[in-house]
């Protein structure tokens, strides 16, 4: 079922599979404060790759031993469902999406005022339902959202996007085929307005230009899916001039 | 109620259990319901493209998604001609700050063999025509259950999800060449529906019955139960999910609601689905 | 004065300069003195305090000193007992918490003789020390609102006879408690507990 032959990912007018330019992103859909029952939540789908993410806290820290005297702890758990992908994932967490969580949990914890909340806990979930590349940016998207939504206070939304290299062009966004034939994969983390960056990966061979090249075009990503989350925010807050 | 952990099992949730009570005497709930009524029932299905079929459904603010995965495998030895299907489902922490992460608990796993029951016992999918060669291989259908959000009764809108996922899922075609089986390029069949089993949660607080209950009333419910029906309205599975007592004479009037508002669900089903 | 934007800000959104308005609720000032939102909010602008603040669009289950929380008494000893807070100025928590209550300062009798295990009580937040709460319920007005039979487990009602004020109606059992006015006021509980429709 699945290709086995490198397909062309990048035409001779530059196009990519799906019909993109090298530095267009997919199309993005924000939501936030969908899911009732959770603290914050968000909905991130950009192209193919779906994910929800929702906050719990902050609250007692349990089991209390855990608990630290000056600050909040930060849990994250990235999770993908059985179907999500190709081939049926296994159930139970993988190597890689412990990985993940902790790179994701990293980024949040350096916005998170985390010392304004002593002896607590805040849990971050992130759910994959559908994954088509960039997951963990998406999933990191929309943490920083749910946290927000929560009303936790932090620094700075994060936004984040991947970018990779295929057929020695640098691109935006990669989806699931181009990163799998593609030769770089590297996703970047980033507070849009200070402008500095929370999580960074790279899977892949780049050239010192092609990396600087690389970070340019996902920071140029990240002011547009930055623009797209606060649209979301003032979709779901700004209508009413009330308070509830 | 079983849903609480011990420790939260306290003075203040038999204070609201004597509130939900005292409303339901006058035939009211706290979310302004009648007794019978159950909530909004919304319906997506092929939300997940990967999948080969899926559903999203919520029931007011209790929301389920379901995704079938389907692979090529062999039959059970006392079933040749069958196809296979299994359920998993998992209550997911981003749903409810009372699910833990990790694998399915108790809870989980009673959920996804009500479901499995349901759909098994209800005669749902037409098994044989799941078969290409027979005692050899056969479809495999992963029914996967995630509870999203959770607002009480996950039961309901899980069975809901897996049947619209159901009904909706494509497979691609085999055929057998030369004793080998082989993927007939572009070409998908249908899952064999044969009937839609749907099911309904039944409060029980001392004699009083409510139907789907919302998270604040499944706390102070003394017991529930649920009860899945085909399209003949024969009970194909049932599961008392709590601990306590249903009084023997409630019984009657417990199968005669569930009919009732079932087939309400199925209309509602069907509208959408197209089968039912 | 105050003058508040319709705009919706997010963490981080610059308002204004330190020499503009000084840091209220929901901001902080960066190093080179801008004054930042930390939550998503509307902003206010204090004229007459010369302030910024930004209003959350859900509050967190923050709980000060000064606070008048609603707790169920979860464990007791002589001089102390563990409250498990459910809510806050009138409205439930999220997420439950615990407390310290001490006994009555100067006080010889025991604890038991003014709360009992399962009492729904109100009470005061009197310290905060890092994330760890002591209530109080030694003033007028605090006390138990609910008070629970230690013997049978239900609920009991007011009553004056000798030394007792409390009575179970199921098993016959007279107590005592520190009781606060609104004792077995059923509306007022259900009203912290969210149940009235």
């Amino acid at each position: 079922m699945t290709q086995t032959t490198k397909p062309k990912l990048i035409d001779e007018n530059g196009r990519r599979l799906d019909g993109r330019g090298p530095t267009d992103l997919r199309s993005l859909k924000i939501e936030v404060g969908i899911l009732e029952k959770s603290d914050g939540s968000a909905y991130v789908e950009l192209g193919k790759t779906k994910v929800y993410a929702a906050v719990y806290g902050p609250k007692e820290a349990h089991p209390k031993h855990l608990a630290i005297p000056d600050r909040a702890i930060l849990n994250c758990r990235y999770h993908m469902t059985s179907f999500s992908t190709d081939e049926r994932k296994i159930l139970g967490m993988t190597r890689r999406e412990v990985e993940l969580s902790k790179v994701i949990r990293e980024a949040l914890e350096s916005v998170v005022f985390l010392e304004e909340f002593p002896r607590s806990a805040i849990d971050v979930f992130v759910e994959v339902v559908q994954a088509d590349g960039g997951t963990r940016t998406a999933g990191l998207t929309a943490a920083s959202l749910a946290l927000a939504d929560a009303g936790i206070p932090m620094r700075e939304l994060i936004a984040a996007v991947a970018v990779g290299k295929v057929d020695g062009t640098i691109i935006l966004d990669p989806s699931d085929i181009e990163d799998k034939y593609g030769e770089a994969d590297m996703p970047v983390g980033m507070t849009p307005s200070s402008n500095t960056i929370v999580l960074l990966q790279l899977n892949g061979k780049m050239t010192k230009d092609e990396f600087k090249q690389g970070l340019e075009l996902a920071q140029a990503g990240i002011q547009k899916i930055y623009q797209a989350q606060r649209e979301a925010i003032r979709r779901k807050y700004g209508a009413s001039t009330t308070e509830v | 109620m079983s849903f609480l952990p011990l420790k939260e099992r306290s003075f203040t949730i038999k204070i609201m259990s004597e509130r939900v009570y005292k409303l339901l005497q006058q035939g009211k709930r706290i979310d302004e319901r009648s007794p019978y009524e159950f909530r909004k029932i919304t319906i997506q299905t092929n939300v997940v493209e990967k999948a080969n079929g899926s559903a999203l459904v919520s029931m007011g603010s209790t929301r389920i998604l379901t995704g079938i995965k389907v692979e090529l495998g062999t039959p059970y030895g006392d079933r040749p001609n069958e196809g296979v299907f299994s359920v998993n489902a998992e209550l997911l922490p981003l749903a409810s700050k009372s699910f833990e992460p990790g694998p399915p608990d108790e809870r989980g796993i009673e959920l996804a063999r009500v479901v499995d029951r349901c759909i098994r016992e209800g005669k749902a999918i037409d098994l044989e025509k799941l078969c290409i060669v027979p005692g050899r291989t056969v479809y495999v259908l992963y029914i996967d259950i995630y509870v999203l959000d959770y607002d009480g009764n996950y039961f309901d809108p899980s069975v809901i999800s897996a049947m619209a996922a159901l009904a909706t899922c494509t497979l691609p075609n085999y055929s057998l060449v030369n004793e080998k089986v082989e993927r007939v390029e572009g070409e998908y069949i249908k899952v064999p529906i044969r009937d839609v089993p749907l099911s309904l949660t039944i409060g029980i607080i001392k004699d009083k019955l409510l139907v789907d209950p919302c998270l604040a009333e499944e706390n102070s419910l003394d017991t529930s139960i649920v009860i899945c029906m085909d399209s003949a309205s024969n009970v194909v599975a049932v599961q008392k999910n709590s601990p306590g007592h249903i009084p023997f004479l409630l019984m009657e009037s417990i199968i005669n609601i569930a009919e009732e508002q079932i087939s309400k669900i199925r209309a509602q089903f069907k509208e959408v689905v197209g089968v039912g | 004065m105050v003058e508040e934007k319709p705009q919706i800000v997010l963490p981080g959104e610059r308002l204004c300069v330190l020499e503009e308005f000084l840091s209220g609720k929901g901001t902080r000032v960066s190093a080179d003195g801008v004054v930042f939102a930390t939550v998503v909010g509307r902003v206010k602008f204090d004229r007459n305090k010369r302030e910024v603040h930004v209003e959350v669009i859900k509050e967190l289950d923050n709980i000060t000193v000064g606070d008048i929380v609603l707790g169920e008494v979860r464990e007791l000893q002589s001089k102390s007992a563990m409250i498990r807070i459910l809510g806050k100025n009138g409205r439930l928590l999220k997420h439950q918490r615990v407390a310290a209550l001490l006994a009555k300062p100067g006080s010889k009798e025991s604890l038991g003789h003014y709360v009992s295990v399962g009492d729904v009580i109100l009470a005061k937040v009197t310290s905060i020390i890092s994330g760890l709460l002591n209530v109080s319920i030694w003033e007028p007005g605090l006390g138990v609102i609910q008070a629970i039979c230690d013997n049978c487990g239900s609920t009991m009602t007011n009553v004056k006879k000798d030394k007792y004020n409390v009575y179970c109606p199921k098993c016959r059992k007279f107590d005592t408690r520190k009781m606060c006015a609104h004792h077995g006021n059923e509306k007022r509980l259900y009203s912290w507990l969210g149940l009235m429709t």
